[in-house]
């Protein structure tokens, strides 16, 4: 926990943080970059998820769907990544000690293990497109984890959104 | 110092108008507005929802782009990729101008003599008719529910382009309408 409180002050103390602190234009800036890719990613992966789910696009078949879809979920939220890191830094004591923000990380932590257990686990053994190209949400576990994808991704917006009217901002 | 003139310069065209002003002092005292004011949790509420309708708008009108440019639904018509994310742009819209007049009556002063927030609704009356000008025209080239892909204009890709730098403008706006 030390450890963690040490690189916490570091970040906070380092060029970069004091940068966006002092500068009155970068972090208003960096946080609209991060509002638009976190829109693109969320909006995006709800298409992928309400696709398999059949409740959009039923005409296209779901893997080239995704195909077309997820390169921008990608490419979005490696963006959203720099982003968001560099506006944690900016003030990451006071990130890490709030609430929203610790929900809104367990959100990602988890969103992250369930692509994992359906891409590297649950697809492997069942590969439900190959059989049903059109339609693959009437497997139970499919609808499960695109649900679970869905809310999680809600709730990462939410607490983003929260963050903003309960974070203390500490100036440098 | 660019961003500083342009700053005065919208203050003077937009901002410093008596009337516009009497009426934000009007619309903060109504009892609706004095509500929105009292209860807390309203405006975060509404802030979220408006999010999501962003996000709805936002990806879709991306993904449009994407469609002129190639760069997604290849083997798809350009009016069928439209006429399939119309349905969702249409009732995010109608979200977004719901939340958005909630969170102006609760805010007016902050919103409607905002320069930024009136930078806002003028690129989203551009973006607005750049899409449906996009769909005019995709709609005459190949027909409502043609699936059948035609070649993609130059006119549609300079339309495309305009719809993008429209759409990142607006969200850019609607953060900085907090800041300004």
């Amino acid at each position: 926990m030390q450890y963690l409180d040490t690189f916490l002050r570091a970040l906070h103390d380092s060029n970069l943080a004091n940068n966006v602190r002092e500068n009155d234009l970068l972090f208003p800036w960096i946080e609209s970059f991060h509002i638009l890719t976190v829109s693109w990613v969320m909006g995006s992966i709800a298409y992928v998820d309400l696709r398999i789910l059949g409740l959009f696009g039923l005409d296209e078949d779901v893997e080239s769907f995704n195909k077309n879809v997820l390169p921008v979920t990608w490419v979005a939220f490696f963006l959203t990544c720099i982003t968001g890191t560099i506006l944690f830094t900016s003030n990451a004591l006071n990130y890490y000690n709030n609430i929203y923000f610790q929900v809104k990380m367990i959100m990602l932590i988890l969103i992250g293990i369930n692509m994992m257990l359906y891409q590297f686990i649950f697809k492997k053994k069942n590969n439900p497109l190959e059989d049903h190209p059109f339609e693959i949400a009437h497997i139970k576990s499919t609808k499960v984890f695109c649900l679970v994808s869905l809310i999680c991704w809600f709730i990462v917006v939410v607490m983003g959104r929260l963050i903003g009217f309960t974070l203390e901002l500490t100036l440098s | 110092m660019f961003v500083q003139v342009l700053c005065l310069i919208f203050n003077d065209l937009f901002m410093n108008n008596a009337q516009l002003l009497n009426f934000c002092t009007w619309l903060e005292d109504t009892d609706l507005s004095q509500a929105i004011q009292v209860n807390d949790w309203i405006v975060p509420l509404v802030q979220i929802i408006h999010i999501f309708a962003v996000c709805a708008v936002g990806t879709s009108l991306l993904l449009v782009g994407l469609k002129i440019f190639d760069r997604f639904m290849v083997k798809k018509s350009l009016s069928h990729t439209i006429v399939r994310f119309q349905a969702v742009i249409t009732p995010a819209l109608a979200i977004l101008l719901l939340t958005g007049s909630v969170l102006i009556i609760g805010e007016p002063s902050r919103s409607l003599a905002n320069w930024v927030f009136q930078l806002k609704m003028i690129l989203l009356l551009i973006a607005t008719t750049i899409f449906f000008w996009i769909k005019k025209i995709s709609i005459v080239q190949n027909g409502k529910y043609s699936s059948t892909p035609l070649p993609i204009t130059f006119n549609h890709k300079l339309l495309a382009a305009l719809l993008l730098i429209n759409l990142v403008l607006i969200i850019f706006a609607g953060r900085w309408i907090a800041y300004t």
